[in-house]
């Protein structure tokens, strides 16, 4: 190889970057080892592994966000074929059937999964997915104010605020009464620069929020309405679809991918049928081949940045196209009368949890006119982040102290989440170690 | 155009290599995999009035085995790494060692919640903090942030962290980001994401950066200067230095897209070069395969002056104790959590496996392998750039316009011949480019197996333009209509609108 | 219409409707060959001020994204929905039927600044014409 180039060995090749060379001459990597085999390299992180208090170690009764659900084992076994696993975007359709079918498929689920007309091929995760549908939002109503609902995750609020950084966009919040949207905050709010308002079901707060009337309010307005729902809720509560929204976003983790230490995870995007050329993200569109065979092929490929670069709908290249996969294969598996077997486990067993906290003295539910899904806040006596240290000791991630993320005002309250792989002793050695430590 | 796909759920278009969807293989009553649960009955009684689901929930009912199935036809139907030869320009699709696969599946990374108590992810934590120093190193800069979530993403982090820096020091004026016309499309899109206006620069003749309009186009308007190295034609800028000293007089700052890190990875630091950003590609470089399109992550360097505004939460280290905190200078948050860990742990873990000089050598051949394929397609099509270039090449195909031949023809009948095709119309400076990227991982075999079958494709298209007009023959569709497709779109599979 | 088509150099055309400040908008036949076929045309809002030379409709093919630039300055006072759901139309007949925008133009003076149909012919033989 190196005779047809000329060069006598393979370092000749540094020739390349002659004219890159920094004046202080080729850097020393040596600080990066020397290198390993397989064995050494894993026992390496096996031993990292060690130190943390993963689910096998400590029962997870914490959401907020990640959700420890049952995976069938199915689902690795498909997803990490090397034909989808070490293939690229689909860009050239004859080479590339396999996973356009299946990004078809997975758009296909989440559409009907959330009621909607339409999906993406997915985004980078929940919160990056509501960002990019209220950047929709404000290119399609050219408006500058954007209502957020305080029942959303205030990790992704957060995240709206950094992708609007560059923007003159004014973020305000709508408040929750009782873990409820009252239609009369978001109209209070409502005025000729609004673009949207976000709500979420269930809440961060784990409420079962209500849009009774808010589609045709924002509609009125000028607005469009956006929702932020959990997909694994959505087997039993009412759609984003059947609330009206336009467009409707998620985080799609629950639906079979595991806790992974926060990522990768799915970001979810579906939308009515008229945003389909707003809307940013791959999409795989059925079509006929030459011969008249149905196929599919990536479609609506001049909205996106390897075309429109500086005008593009969003800057997305890489996404989640393999755990798009992933989760298309956990909805396979458990079809809806599994899918709505495991949402009914998780209500029945956070429920079930709800019940034993509160016949604790000094433990109270909070926003307690308002049902719950699988995630419930309760307040205590104690500040909740020494229970919580307390029961990771002893083998349980119990409900999230919300001081940190919601304020002092918040440091007694927890919030709860039990899914439906919790089990009935679990959930009372649960409640037992919480009595304990409360010191009855 | 509405394809009579399905309307009563039967799979009468599917020839035997196709597979018909889930929906029109729905079996109702069939069930796949028992999930934990409870009976939906007890609970939906309990759901208030006018908040429960009350439209069908249209997933199909199937077997696992029904499932399985399903997913290897399909897989059957795509090509990887793993199957076939993939030499897709600007994208790096290498094979990566399957111990690598074996790291996010340790349960201490896998099953872990990111909202533990810090005590419980103290290996975690330790892991990735390992993984932004090596990453320090590698690139020369002084701090790292795990966040983004793929290249795209960490291009967009690294212009939000300009406009914070210039903010900062009460600079108002740098509006403008300059990309030459070369860059992938992400850097003017990311640009626009972040409120700036993009100033394009044309290339000169050779496709490098042409010095003196750089010099007329910088102003105190501009904030940062976007630059691919090497370029997206596969050259390394003959300028460099020159080209870092007048940005730096200039005022604005210097970000280097690291999408062809493979190119210099182990030899060459973007820190050293001048650069005080970089985002990297780890699914390109570092040994996570590109699943069809993701997941990836986009790590971002930077020089310490702007360590201070990269996104929340940042990893710290105290003695032995590592924590998660927020700066009040940082950009806030530009996702869910810490990062992609599970990609990032593998990323960690290649490095660690190479070594140093082992990553210099994926650099070299790299380098090697598309020289040496650059060398035997030589007289096949005009290239572009002279002398040795870096890890890819491109071709153009617009002599054979006159046969009327696109590049598309050509890629076609390439994947007929048993290979994936080159990345076609991409750099768009290029008239009918095909861009050729081997990577290191290839054999001399593999190469020059390739080259005898592309001069073949050649001749054939110079002897014969018709048949590759009828390409591909062997694969299990051929030339979709894409403008049916997007006249009127059909995202969703009529079927499932049939099922309850 | 038998009123003069006046032209730019980066291929649209313009037309009176009858009366001097009404012009109807739409892209050459050159253009739509350039172009390919069309997929979707990216309508502005009715009511929307557009500037002489400032972007005021996208002109979608499968691999491709094109502005449509106001060749005179003015307010927006029709658009063809006949494009939205028949984009080919923009192909098949590019002065008729596949016309893009009715422009209310503010300054009638601009129209002196645009080709006359020699002067664009001139312009397609020099291939010095803007892309899109």
């Amino acid at each position: 190889m190196l005779d047809l180039l000329g060069l006598e060995s393979l370092d000749d090749m540094l020739s390349v970057y002659a004219q890159s060379m920094p004046a202080s001459g080729l850097p020393d990597f040596s600080r990066l080892g020397e290198g390993c085999d397989e064995r050494t390299l894993l026992e390496w992180f096996s031993s990292r592994a060690k130190r943390n208090l993963h689910a096998g170690r400590a029962v997870v009764f914490r959401g907020a966000g990640s959700y420890d659900h049952f995976i069938p084992a199915a689902v690795s076994a498909l997803i990490g074929r090397g034909e989808f696993l070490t293939s690229y975007t689909p860009y050239q359709p004859e080479a590339s059937q396999g996973l356009l079918q299946a990004i078809f498929e997975f758009q296909t689920a989440i559409a009907r999964l959330y009621g909607m007309d339409l999906a993406n091929a997915s985004l980078y995760d929940g919160a990056t997915a509501l960002a990019e549908a209220v950047l929709v939002a404000i290119r399609e109503t050219e408006r500058t104010v954007v209502l957020l609902s305080e029942g959303i995750d205030p990790g992704c609020r957060a995240v709206v605020s950094t992708y609007l950084e560059g923007m003159s966009v004014r973020v305000r919040t709508v408040p929750l009464e009782s873990g409820r949207t009252l239609p009369a905050s978001i109209a209070e709010n409502l005025g000729p620069d609004v673009a949207c308002f976000v709500g979420a079901t269930p809440t961060f707060l784990g409420t079962v929020d209500r849009f009774d009337g808010v589609a045709d309010l924002l509609h009125g307005a000028g607005a469009l309405f956006i929702l932020h729902a959990n997909p694994h809720t959505l087997a039993l509560l009412r759609t984003p679809g059947e609330w009206g929204a336009d467009l409707a976003t998620g985080e799609g983790q629950p639906l079979g991918l595991p806790l992974s230490s926060g990522g990768p995870y799915l970001g979810l995007l579906t939308a009515r049928k008229k945003y389909v050329r707003r809307i940013p993200g791959r999409l795989a569109g059925l079509t006929k081949d030459r011969e008249g065979r149905p196929c599919f092929v990536l479609t609506l490929q001049a909205r996106e940045q390897h075309i429109r670069r500086e005008k593009a709908n969003s800057n997305i290249c890489s996404n989640e196209t393999l755990l798009a996969l992933q989760s298309l294969v956990y909805l396979a598996l458990l079809g809806p009368t599994g899918l709505r077997r495991a949402a009914s486990g998780s209500w029945s067993n956070a429920h079930a949890l709800c019940r034993g906290l509160l016949t604790l003295p000094g433990v109270s539910l909070v926003n307690p006119e308002t049902d719950f899904f699988h995630e419930f806040v309760v307040e205590l006596p104690v500040a909740a982040d020494s229970l919580s240290r307390h029961l990771l000791s002893k083998g349980v991630l119990g409900g999230l102290p919300l001081g940190e993320l919601m304020g002092p005002s918040w440091s007694r309250c927890m919030l709860w989440c039990a899914t439906e792989i919790r089990t009935e002793s679990e959930i009372a050695q649960t409640i037992g170690l919480v009595r304990e430590f409360l010191g009855f | 155009m509405q394809p009579e796909l399905s309307k009563t759920g039967e799979s009468s278009f599917v020839r035997p290599s196709m597979e018909p969807t889930l929906w029109q293989k729905n079996r109702p009553g069939a069930r796949g995999v028992e999930s934990p649960g409870v009976a939906p009955e007890s609970v939906t009684s309990q759901i208030p009035k006018g908040a429960g689901r009350e439209i069908p929930l249209s997933l199909p009912e199937l077997s696992e085995l029904d499932v399985v199935r399903h997913f290897t036809r399909l897989s059957h139907l795509n090509r990887g790494v793993d199957t076939h030869f993939y030499p897709l320009g600007s994208c790096t699709m290498k094979y990566n060692p399957k111990v690598m696969d074996r790291i996010p599946e340790i349960p201490g990374f896998r099953d872990l919640h990111p909202r533990i108590d810090p005590d419980g992810m103290q290996g975690l934590l330790e892991a990735l903090h390992t993984c932004e120093e090596t990453l320090c190193q590698l690139l020369g800069m002084e701090a790292v942030t795990l966040a983004p979530a793929a290249g795209a993403h960490g291009e967009l982090t690294g212009i939000l962290v300009t406009r914070r820096y210039f903010e900062s020091r009460g600079d108002k004026n740098r509006t403008e980001i300059l990309i030459p016309d070369s860059a992938h499309g992400t850097n003017p899109a990311s640009a626009a994401m972040g409120g700036f206006t993009v100033h394009v620069l044309p290339s000169g003749s050779d496709g490098g950066v042409d010095l003196a309009r750089l010099e007329e186009a910088l102003s105190p308007r501009t904030a940062l200067v976007m630059m691919t190295v090497p370029s997206t034609l596969g050259i390394f800028e003959k300028d460099l230095p020159k080209m870092v000293a007048l940005v730096k007089a200039s005022g604005a700052l210097l970000y280097l897209d690291g999408a062809n890190f493979n190119a210099f990875i182990g030899v060459l630091r973007p820190g050293d070069l001048g650069f005080d950003i970089v985002h990297i590609n780890t699914h390109k470089t570092l040994a996570t395969p590109h699943g069809g399109g993701g997941p990836g992550s986009g790590p971002v360097g930077v020089k310490s002056h702007l360590a201070p505004y990269l996104p929340s939460p940042r990893i710290r280290k105290d003695g032995d104790r590592y924590s998660l905190v927020s700066p009040e200078t940082s950009i806030g948050p530009i996702r869910s959590f810490i990062g992609s860990s599970l990609v990032l742990l593998r990323a960690l873990g290649y490095v660690r496996m190479l070594g140093g000089e082992g990553l210099r050598k994926v650099a070299l051949y790299a380098l090697l392998n598309a020289n040496y394929l650059r060398a035997l397609l030589s007289g096949t099509l005009p290239r572009t750039g002279k002398g040795l270039c870096a890890h890819e090449f491109v071709l153009s195909a617009k002599e054979l316009s006159q046969e009327g031949l696109h590049a598309s023809d050509l890629a076609k009948e390439i994947l007929d011949a048993g290979y994936y095709a080159p990345t076609i119309s991409f750099p768009l400076i290029v008239p009918e480019a095909l861009m050729i990227e081997p990577t290191e991982t290839e054999s001399k075999e593999t190469l020059d197996r390739f080259a005898d079958d592309f001069r073949k494709i050649i001749d054939l298209a110079k002897k014969d333009p018709t048949r590759l007009k009828e390409a591909p023959r062997r694969t299990p569709v051929a030339r979709p209509d894409e403008v049916a497709a997007a006249r009127d779109p059909v995202l969703t599979d009529p079927a499932s609108l049939h099922i309850a | 219409m038998s009123s003069e088509r006046r032209y730019t150099p980066t291929h649209e055309w313009i037309q009176s409707l009858g009366e001097p400040s009404l012009m109807r908008i739409g892209i050459t036949d050159f253009a739509q060959k350039e172009i390919t076929d069309v997929v979707f045309v990216e309508l502005p809002k009715i009511g929307k001020k557009v500037p002489q030379g400032a972007e005021a409709a996208i002109i979608e093919s499968v691999k491709a994204a094109f502005s449509i630039y106001a060749p005179m300055g003015g307010e927006v006072v029709a658009v063809n929905s006949d494009i939205e759901s028949n984009p080919a139309l923009v192909n098949s007949d590019p002065y008729g039927a596949g016309w893009i925008f009715e422009l209310r133009v503010d300054d009638p003076a601009q129209w002196n600044s645009l080709l006359d149909e020699k002067g664009y012919q001139a312009l397609l033989v020099s291939g010095t014409g803007g892309g899109h």
